[in-house]
């Protein structure tokens, strides 16, 4: 009886064998293409990124030259125009000396004149001294 | 058999389309550049400009005020211009008027140089 039990508790087909996978080949080339097309895509990705960046940059840029012809423009259209005032003021500098100077020597020569005439009118002359204050006037008013 | 096609087709794709990208990240690097560096020498163009227009708004000024001094100068000149005129065409006058012996003319012109002629 005992036995029997014995008999039953144990395993009647015997020892159970050890796990063992199934053969399968490994997939290699389908698995280094997939890693290929998985790095082209994040390349590709990357760089459409980047395209995108430099050609957002070179219109930013294109824009930034544009407005800085324009200012150069405007500035060396100020600088003709500035060129122009400073010739005409540099003229008119040139003709108002020209009139003072004119101005000048006449009152120069009216002033040798004058004081001859004044000498001769207010100085109390005798008349030696007033025969030669008028041969002087004869010289300074012809 | 045609999986593996297809893979090497989507492979062959990406490839160009990788080369293609790569040439016009290039591209478009080269193409900043050259326009960061037109903007460049433009700015130091307005620079330059900037520079003389600050030259030339100084001599403006300058010349401006030198007028403005001639012109007050000018007016003091006239004034004594004027007054000088008056006793020197009297003197003159009677200098002439002495010369021809013409002595009402001499006279009239004498009296006229009293009065213009005072100190």
């Amino acid at each position: 009886m005992n036995t029997l039990r014995y008999e039953m508790n144990s395993n009647p087909y015997g020892p159970a064998p050890a796990f063992q996978p199934p053969l399968v080949p490994p997939p290699a080339p389908v698995r280094n293409s997939r890693t290929a097309v998985t790095t082209l895509i994040v390349l590709a990705s990357l760089l459409l990124v980047s395209t995108g960046v430099f050609v957002t940059l070179f219109l930013m840029a294109s824009n930034d030259h544009i407005d800085t012809v324009a200012r150069l423009d405007n500035r060396q259209q100020e600088l003709t125009e500035m060129d122009g005032r400073l010739a005409s003021a540099e003229a008119a500098r040139k003709q108002a000396d020209e009139r003072n100077t004119r101005l000048k020597a006449s009152n120069a020569t009216m002033s040798s004149c004058v004081k001859a005439m004044q000498h001769y009118l207010w100085d109390g002359l005798a008349d030696e001294q007033r025969t030669a204050a008028a041969r002087d006037l004869l010289t300074k008013c012809r | 058999m045609e999986h593996r096609t297809g893979r090497r087709g989507t492979v062959v794709f990406l490839a160009v389309a990788v080369g293609v990208l790569v040439a016009a990240t290039a591209l478009f690097v080269v193409l900043y550049v050259q326009k960061q560096t037109d903007i460049g020498k433009v700015s130091d163009q307005i620079g330059t400009s900037e520079v003389s227009l600050a030259d030339r708004t100084t001599r403006l000024a300058r010349a401006k005020s030198a007028v403005a001094d001639l012109d007050t100068e000018r007016t003091q000149l006239n004034t004594t211009n004027t007054k000088l005129r008056s006793c020197s065409d009297a003197a003159r006058n009677s200098v002439a008027a002495a010369q021809r012996s013409d002595k009402t003319a001499f006279e009239a012109a004498m009296a006229k140089a009293f009065i213009h002629c005072r100190r």
